[in-house]
C-alpha cells in the first residue's frame, strides 16, 4: 500500500551513470587510434570504479593524483618530436578514468566533463567526421544535464530525485540544448578560421592515390580498402564512361610500371565537355582523378605533367575540393605516338612472344589483333588473392596462376600489344563509382583502383580494358554516406575563404547547398507540425474540452481548482445542471475507472454535449 | 454532505439516527464515514453538544456494544484497559476488562488524562490489543473510539501532541444545532431512556462486510497523484512548519473510498477526495504561525492545485 506513493530514482547512480557515459562516448572517438594496452586499460579502470561505485569505496585523492602522473609520464616515454598529440591523448584518456575512483563530489564530475570535453576535442585532430558531431551533441546534452542534476543535489541536498523533477530538469536540459544551436551556428559561421589546421599530424594513413611508380600486386592492396577515395557532384552518366584517370605509365621494368618521360605535347581531343565538382580525400599523393578524358581541372598550383594527368605541387594531405572539365565520348588523336610505348623489358621470354603470335595469327588489322587478345584474356579468372609475384610476374600469371587483378590484365595486353607493333600504354586510376541519387554525386572508393590499356591505332588512342567484366559496384547505404558528404561540405569544407565570401556577400553564402537538402529539415517540420495539428484537433475533440469549451461559450467557466462536479452544482439553470450532470457522470465513471473510452461512450457524451448546446442556445433565445 | 448519500443501507442507518438526533447530520455521516474506514473519530467542541448521545445513539443503531470513559487527570491505564485480580476460590488472577473492551468507546474530555493514560489509550487504538501482565487480549472488532476535547478549557489539561492526533483519521466538531433542530430538542426534551431503546438497523457481520467492500473502491492513479500532489505541496507550504505525512495520506485514501462508498459509487472521484479533506487533514499539520486556521490553509492549498481531468 505503501509502494506506489514512492516513486523516486537515487540521484548519485543517475550522475555516475551519465558521467560514465559521456566518457565512453567522448573515448569511442579515439578508440581506433590508440594502442589497444590502452583502451584495455582504460576499461579495467572504468570496471573497476563500478565495482567500488557499488561497494562504496573511494580511493583516496593522492592515490589518484599519483596515479595520473604515472599515466602522464608512462604516455611520454614513447614520445617523439613528431608525435606528441598521441601521448596527450592516451593520457587523457586514463586520467579521464581513474577519477571515477575517487570521492564524487560535484568538483570530480566537473572534472570528468572537462576532461571527457578534451577527449572529445582530440579526436578531431585524428578525424573530423560527421560522427564528431553526434558524439559532441551526445556528450553537450548528457553533460548539461548531469550539470543541472548536480546542482538539483546540491541545492536541495537530496539524496532521491522523483520522477516528476527528473522529468522537469531533462526537459530543462533539452531546451538549453536545443537553444544552443543556433548560437553555435552563428559563432561557426563567423568566429575567425585559419585555412591551415593547427596542428598537423602527419598520422599514418593508408595511400589510396597511385604514385609515378606501380609495382604488380600493389594496387590489389588498395582494391581491398572500402574507403571513400572522392565524392563528384555531377549527373549521373553511363557507366562504361565512368573511368577516372590519374596517370599514364609508359615503361614497364618487368616487375613495376614506371611514369619515365614527360612526353610532348601534341594530341588533340574532340568531344563533349562536361563540367562537375570533386571532393578528393588525402591521398598522400600528387595525382589528382579526373573522368577521362580531362579537359581541365580549376584549382590553384596544380601542372598538367602529360596530356589528361593532373598534379599538385605537394602531395595532398587535406580534403581537396576541385572542380574540373572532361571530354565525353571523346576522340584522341595523336598523329606519331613516341617510340616509348613500344619498349619490351628484357625479361619477356620466347614463350611468351610465341603465345602472342599464336593468339593473334590470321588477323587482318590491328582492330582483329586487339579483338583476339581481349578474347584470349577474358578466359583469365579476376580474383585479389594469391598474386603472382617474383622475378617475372607477368609469365607467371599467364602461364601459370591464370589468376590475377586489373594489373595483371592490363600489363599482359599492353605488352602483348607491343610485341605486335601497337603503341599502348597502361592508365591507373579508379573505375565505377556509385550514384547518390539522393545528392546527385558518385561515390569512388578506393576498392574501385584500376589499371586499363590504351592503344594508339589509325592515329587514335582507344581505351582497352581486359579486366572489364570485372563487375562494378551499383548501390550503396545511401542516408549515411549522405550524411558524410553534407558534413564534409558544408562544415569541414567550410574555411576562411568561404567565411570571406559569407561576409562579403551575406544574401547569398557560398555555401553550395542544393535545394534537395532542404527538403529534409523541412519535411520533419512538416510532420512535427502534422503531428502537432492532430494533437490539437484530438484535444479539441475529447468530449471533455468539448463539454467545457460549450459551457465556456455560454459564460460558465471553469476554475482548474473545481472538480467537475463542484464546477457543475454552480450553474443556476436547472435543465443545464441536470445534464451536464449526466455527462460528468459518465465521464468519471469511465475517466477515473482508467477504462478506455470507448467509440459508442464518445458518442454519447458528444451527443450530451450537443443537447447542452441546445440548451444553451434555446435559454438565449428565451432571454432576447 | 448528508445529501450526496446515495447508498440505501448507509441512507437507512443515517435517517434512523436522525430520528433522536436532531441537525447533527454532519456528524453522524462523518462518524459513520470514520467507522467504516476502521478509522477513530476525535470530536474538539463545548461541552453540551450532544458528544455523547451521538456515542450513545451509534452504538445502538448499530448493535455494538459501548463503553464509557470521563478522563481525569488520576485516570490509571489500568482503569482504561482493565486489571487482574486475585480470585480466592480459584487462586487465580482473574482479568477484569477495562471499558476498552466495547466496540464503541467514548473517551469523553481526553486533554483532562495524563500523558500516560492517553499513550495507553491511543497505543490501544492503533494495535486493536491490550496488554495486561504480559497476556494481550484482543479488542473486539469493530472497535471505534469517539474521543472528545473541550478546546476553550485549558487548565489542568494535557493537549495531545500532533503525532498522536495523527491517529484519529478525523477530527470534527459538532457545531450548535440548527433553530429548527434546536426547538425541537427544546419540545421533546433529551432523554437518555430513548436512546438506549433505538433499535438497531444493522449488525457487527454487516459492518464488517461493508468495510471490506469500502477496501475494494477503486482509486485511479490519476486521484493517487492529485492527492500526492495536495500532501506535497502541505510539506512546501512557508506557512507550515509540518506538512501531512504518509500515514495522513493513507488516511485520505481511506476516508475517500468510504465517502464514494456512501455516494454509491465503486469508484473515487475528486469530489469524494474535496469533501473529506477538511475533516481529515488539518488536525495533522503544524503551523508556523498559530493565529492562522489549519482549515483555511488547508482549502487555501488544494484551491492552488488543479483537479483532475
Amino acid at each position: 500500500m505503501l509502494l506506489p506513493f514512492i516513486k523516486s530514482l537515487k540521484t548519485d547512480n543517475i550522475i555516475y551513470f551519465l558521467s560514465f557515459f559521456i566518457v565512453i562516448v567522448a573515448f569511442s572517438g579515439i578508440i581506433s587510434y590508440i594502442p589497444i594496452t590502452i583502451t584495455v586499460t582504460f576499461i579495467m579502470i572504468l570496471l573497476l570504479s563500478l565495482f567500488f561505485h557499488i561497494r562504496n569505496i573511494h580511493i583516496n585523492q593522492w592515490i589518484i593524483n599519483v596515479l595520473s602522473l604515472f599515466f602522464i609520464v608512462y604516455s611520454f616515454l614513447g614520445f617523439s618530436i613528431e608525435d606528441i598529440v598521441l601521448p596527450s591523448v592516451e593520457a587523457l584518456t586514463l586520467i579521464s578514468a581513474i577519477r571515477f575512483w575517487g570521492k564524487k563530489t560535484w568538483r570530480e564530475y566537473f572534472q570528468i566533463y572537462l576532461l571527457a570535453m578534451l577527449l572529445l576535442g582530440a579526436s578531431a585532430l585524428f578525424s573530423i567526421s560527421w560522427f564528431f558531431l553526434v558524439r559532441l551533441v551526445f556528450i553537450f546534452m548528457l553533460t548539461v544535464f548531469s550539470i543541472l542534476l548536480i546542482t538539483y543535489v546540491k541545492e536541495t541536498s537530496q539524496l532521491l530525485i522523483e520522477k516528476r523533477n527528473f522529468l522537469e530538469l531533462l526537459k530543462y536540459s533539452l531546451l538549453i540544448s536545443i537553444l544552443s544551436i543556433p548560437l553555435s551556428i552563428l559563432f561557426f559561421l563567423f568566429l575567425p578560421r585559419t585555412p591551415y589546421p593547427l596542428f598537423d599530424i602527419g598520422l599514418a594513413k593508408s595511400k589510396t592515390g597511385f604514385s609515378s611508380i606501380v609495382s604488380l600486386g600493389t594496387v590489389s592492396s588498395i582494391e581491398e580498402d572500402r574507403t571513400v577515395v572522392m565524392r563528384v557532384s555531377m549527373n549521373k552518366i553511363n557507366e562504361n564512361q565512368l573511368y577516372w584517370r590519374m596517370i599514364t605509365f609508359d615503361t614497364f621494368s618487368g616487375r613495376q610500371w614506371i611514369k619515365d618521360k614527360h612526353l610532348d605535347f601534341n594530341t588533340f581531343i574532340t568531344g563533349q565537355k562536361i563540367r562537375y565538382t570533386i571532393v578528393f580525400e588525402p591521398s598522400y599523393e600528387n595525382y589528382l582523378p579526373v573522368l577521362d578524358f580531362p579537359a581541365t581541372v580549376y584549382l590553384k598550383g596544380i601542372s598538367i605533367e602529360h596530356p589528361g594527368i593532373f598534379k599538385t605541387e605537394s602531395s595532398i594531405e587535406r580534403q581537396l575540393k576541385y572542380t574540373a572539365e572532361s571530354y565525353m565520348n571523346f576522340i584522341l588523336y595523336e598523329a606519331e605516338p613516341s617510340k616509348i610505348y613500344l619498349q619490351i623489358p628484357q625479361i619477356i621470354s620466347e614463350k611468351f612472344k610465341t603465345l602472342t603470335d599464336e593468339i593473334t595469327k590470321n588477323s587482318k588489322d590491328e582492330r582483329e589483333i586487339i579483338e583476339k587478345i581481349l578474347i584470349f584474356l577474358s578466359n583469365y579468372e579476376y580474383s585479389l588473392k594469391t598474386l603472382p609475384k617474383g622475378n617475372n610476374p607477368v609469365e607467371d600469371f599467364i602461364f601459370n596462376t591464370k589468376k590475377g587483378n586489373c594489373e595483371y590484365f592490363a600489363t599482359s595486353m599492353a605488352l602483348m600489344l607491343r610485341l605486335k607493333g601497337i603503341p599502348s600504354r597502361v592508365v591507373g586510376g579508379f573505375r565505377g563509382g556509385s550514384y547518390n541519387n539522393f545528392g546527385g554525386y558518385y561515390i569512388v572508393r578506393a576498392s574501385d583502383a584500376h589499371l586499363w590499356v590504351e592503344a594508339w591505332i589509325k592515329g587514335q588512342w582507344i581505351r582497352l580494358d581486359p579486366s572489364g567484366s570485372r563487375p562494378i559496384r551499383v548501390s550503396e547505404p545511401i542516408i549515411f554516406n549522405f550524411l558524410d558528404y553534407l558534413w564534409n561540405n558544408v562544415v569541414v569544407n567550410y574555411d576562411f575563404k568561404a567565411q570571406l565570401r559569407l561576409t562579403k556577400a551575406l544574401k547569398k553564402p557560398d555555401i553550395k547547398l542544393d535545394k534537395i537538402y532542404l527538403i529534409i529539415p523541412l519535411a520533419f517540420l512538416f510532420l512535427f507540425l502534422i503531428f502537432k495539428g492532430l494533437k490539437f484537433y484530438h484535444r479539441k475533440n475529447e468530449p471533455l474540452n468539448r463539454f467545457l469549451s460549450i459551457l465556456k461559450k455560454a459564460g460558465i467557466e471553469r476554475k482548474d481548482n473545481l472538480g467537475l462536479e463542484e464546477f457543475i452544482m454552480t450553474i443556476d439553470n436547472d435543465a443545464l445542471r441536470e445534464k451536464s450532470l449526466r455527462f460528468v457522470e459518465i465521464y468519471y465513471n469511465i475517466y477515473f475507472k482508467d477504462k478506455k473510452f470507448k467509440k459508442s461512450d464518445l458518442k454519447s457524451l458528444n451527443k450530451i454535449s450537443g443537447e447542452i448546446d441546445e440548451i444553451i442556445k434555446s435559454t438565449r433565445s428565451y432571454h432576447r | 454532505m448528508i445529501e450526496k448519500v446515495k447508498n440505501q443501507k448507509i441512507l437507512n442507518i443515517v435517517s434512523h439516527l436522525q430520528s433522536c438526533l436532531h441537525g447533527k447530520e454532519k456528524a453522524i455521516v462523518l462518524s459513520l464515514i470514520s467507522i467504516f474506514s476502521k478509522g477513530h473519530i476525535l470530536i474538539e467542541d463545548l461541552p453540551g453538544l450532544g458528544k455523547t448521545s451521538l456515542a450513545i445513539a451509534l452504538s445502538r443503531a448499530l448493535a455494538l456494544s459501548f463503553g464509557r470513559i470521563q478522563c481525569t487527570n488520576d485516570l490509571l491505564p489500568s482503569d482504561i484497559t482493565g486489571l487482574s485480580i486475585y480470585n480466592k476460590n480459584t487462586g487465580e488472577f482473574d482479568f477484569k476488562p477495562g471499558p476498552v473492551f466495547n466496540n464503541i468507546v467514548l473517551v469523553d474530555e481526553i486533554n483532562r488524562a495524563t500523558p500516560k493514560t492517553q499513550s495507553a489509550l491511543l497505543e490501544a487504538m492503533a494495535e486493536e490489543q491490550v496488554t495486561v501482565d504480559g497476556k494481550t487480549y484482543k479488542l473486539p472488532k469493530p472497535f471505534f473510539v469517539i474521543a472528545t476535547q473541550n478546546p476553550i478549557e485549558f487548565y489542568g489539561t494535557f493537549p495531545l501532541p500532533e503525532g498522536q492526533l495523527d491517529r484519529f483519521i478525523l477530527k470534527i466538531s459538532i457545531g450548535y444545532p440548527g433553530q429548527e433542530a434546536e426547538r425541537e430538542i427544546l419540545r421533546r426534551g433529551s432523554s437518555r431512556e430513548d436512546l438506549y431503546k433505538l433499535e438497531s438497523v444493522i449488525d457487527k457481520d454487516e459492518i464488517i462486510k461493508i468495510q471490506d467492500e469500502i477496501r475494494k473502491v477503486y482509486i485511479s492513479d490519476k486521484i493517487i497523484n492529485w492527492i500526492l500532489d495536495f500532501i506535497e505541496s502541505t510539506r512546501i507550504d512557508n506557512r507550515i512548519l509540518l506538512g501531512l505525512s504518509t500515514r495522513a495520506g493513507l488516511a485520505i485514501t481511506y476516508t475517500s473510498k468510504t465517502n464514494a462508498y456512501f455516494r454509491d459509487r465503486d469508484y473515487v472521484v475528486p469530489e469524494d477526495v474535496k469533501d473529506i479533506i477538511p475533516y481529515v487533514t488539518p488536525h495533522r499539520i503544524i503551523l508556523k504561525d498559530d493565529s492562522l486556521s489549519k482549515e483555511e490553509v488547508i482549502l487555501s492549498i488544494l484551491e492552488k492545485i488543479s483537479t483532475p481531468p
